[in-house]
């Protein structure tokens, strides 16, 4: 099993907003102010520091003040048990895609597979 | 309003091909005595299901582990379209991997060959439901996933 903390919660509440998700990608490629961030969203300063912030308490995102300007970085660990959580859900449905492909075994008279020839398609019917 | 994709673990898309006819396929999807033959099977399980399969129906699934466990699995259509595609809200209680109105699409695609392709894309893991559930906290009920991903 994959550890998880409490911290998953913080995480997927950060990652539910879509500017914030739009930050992370542009952070995801490089560093970058916090004007920098703001420039594609028409928002406030404020707002994009309050955005900021919570990508900041998710352990998203770091800052660091150079001179006058402030520096965000990604720090893509934090991800990590989000990602791992919903791998956990991918295990699940591939589990499920298995049982599905037994029990379809199980209850189909058996046909000869790999036909030479296409099965006549019904999803068009021309007239 | 555009969404760095990127930045996913938003979704999850899964693509699996079937020995089976699509109908047939469909069926065991929509069927609720064909679901509870296959949905969710850790063995010793049991599965009981109602699905009203129509859009705004509701299904709901539900799962009596071993330990004598429920967990409950439930939804409403969203687009139902046979044998081809299926849209559903999918929320988990119980321990079931504890969601909240994240969506599921199931896409069944005829092969060449007779078979049949099945996608399915989980999504919506980040939605603004999931802030809600801060009582119970993820984190104590993935403890008790282990039954399902031992």
């Amino acid at each position: 099993m994959v550890k998880y903390d409490s911290r998953l919660d913080a995480t997927f509440s950060a990652l539910a907003d879509a500017t914030r998700r739009e930050m992370l990608g542009v952070l995801m490629r490089r560093e970058a102010t916090v004007s920098e961030l703001a420039a594609p969203h028409k928002m406030s300063l404020p707002a994009v520091m309050k955005h900021l912030r919570v990508l900041e308490q998710a352990g998203l995102v770091s800052q660091e003040k150079v001179g006058r300007e402030r520096h965000c970085r990604l720090r893509a660990q934090a991800l990590k048990p989000a990602s791992d959580w919903i791998a956990q859900y991918r295990q699940f449905w591939e589990r499920q895609f298995d049982a599905l492909d037994r029990y379809l075994a199980e209850t189909q008279p058996s046909t000869e597979e790999k036909k030479p020839c296409r099965k006549p398609k019904q999803l068009h019917r021309s007239n | 309003m555009p969404q760095t994709e990127a930045i996913a673990p938003l979704e999850l898309i899964l693509n699996r091909t079937f020995n089976a006819p699509r109908e047939r396929v469909f069926r065991a999807w929509t069927v609720a005595s064909e679901l509870d033959r296959w949905f969710l099977p850790t063995p010793g399980a049991k599965v009981k299901s109602s699905l009203d399969v129509r859009v705004g129906g509701v299904y709901r699934i539900e799962l009596t582990a071993p330990d004598g466990h429920v967990h409950i699995a439930t939804g409403v259509y969203r687009e139902v379209q046979p044998p081809a595609r299926l849209v559903f809200s999918w929320s988990a209680t119980g321990s079931l991997e504890p969601v909240e109105n994240t969506q599921v699409t199931v896409e069944f695609f005829e092969t060449d060959d007779g078979r049949t392709q099945v996608t399915l894309t989980h999504q919506n893991f980040a939605s603004a439901e999931m802030r809600n559930r801060h009582e119970h906290g993820w984190a104590a009920c993935l403890d008790e996933m282990g039954v399902f991903f031992a």
